[in-house]
């Protein structure tokens, strides 16, 4: 592998895990990925309403686009 | 067989170039780095300079129980890790993803709090000092649960 598609790979990794929400929960290490479907869907079905649904929708895109 | 030229960073002792030729020197030391001459092993990511002398980093394994989870924050993975040589420290600082944890060892030998995933996603465990260590990075990927 060249060392430009390394280093690609490894900025790519870094973004990935940049994302993700990592945090203790008693004692232990819970991750999720903010973006990923099962997390989106879970928002979009928490907020029961289009407005705050809407927002919600904005600041995923906005996430994805930063990344 | 002709030794190298090893730049350095002089506050952390990382290594940042090495060169068979004196002239890239100067360049170096333009950039606030110092310059030694070294062993032919020398190499970036196994090695570093402490006390003006290049060494080895200490090797850090980390073993996980599994590499693979499922998504359900119930089921987790362990890490163990282990500093191999003498002398290893009490504790070591480890990323989890965009976290740190400080894993206390006995004897070179200790455990990260178990990992669990709420959705789909590659969480990276990796040593945060790459700079003293040498230490593959570990992916735990949680996968979506499937119920049928």
């Amino acid at each position: 592998m060249s060392s430009f598609r390394a280093a690609a790979r490894q900025t790519q990794a870094a973004r990935e895990q940049a994302r993700l929400s990592v945090a203790k929960d008693q004692s232990r290490w819970v991750a999720s990925d903010p973006v990923s479907p099962q997390a989106v869907s879970a928002a979009l079905e928490k907020a029961g309403n289009w407005q705050q649904g809407k927002k919600i929708l904005q600041d995923i895109f906005a996430r994805l686009l930063s990344n | 067989m002709q030794p190298k030229m090893i730049a350095y960073d002089p506050l952390t002792g990382e290594i940042r170039g090495i060169c068979l030729a004196p002239p890239q020197v100067m360049a170096w030391q333009a950039q606030g780095l110092n310059a030694i001459d070294g062993p032919d092993e020398t190499n970036l990511d196994t090695h570093r300079v402490a006390e003006g002398q290049v060494v080895a980093k200490t090797v850090v394994e980390l073993t996980p129980d599994k590499s693979e989870i499922i998504a359900d924050g119930v089921d987790q993975a362990v890490v163990a890790v282990t500093v191999l040589g003498q002398d290893p420290p009490a504790s070591l600082e480890i990323m989890v993803g965009n976290q740190s944890e400080t894993v206390a060892l006995a004897g070179g030998a200790g455990a990260l709090s178990p990992v669990s995933a709420l959705t789909p996603c590659t969480l990276q465990v990796a040593v945060a000092d790459s700079i003293t260590y040498r230490c593959d990075p570990v992916n735990i990927v949680a996968v979506e649960d499937v119920q049928l």
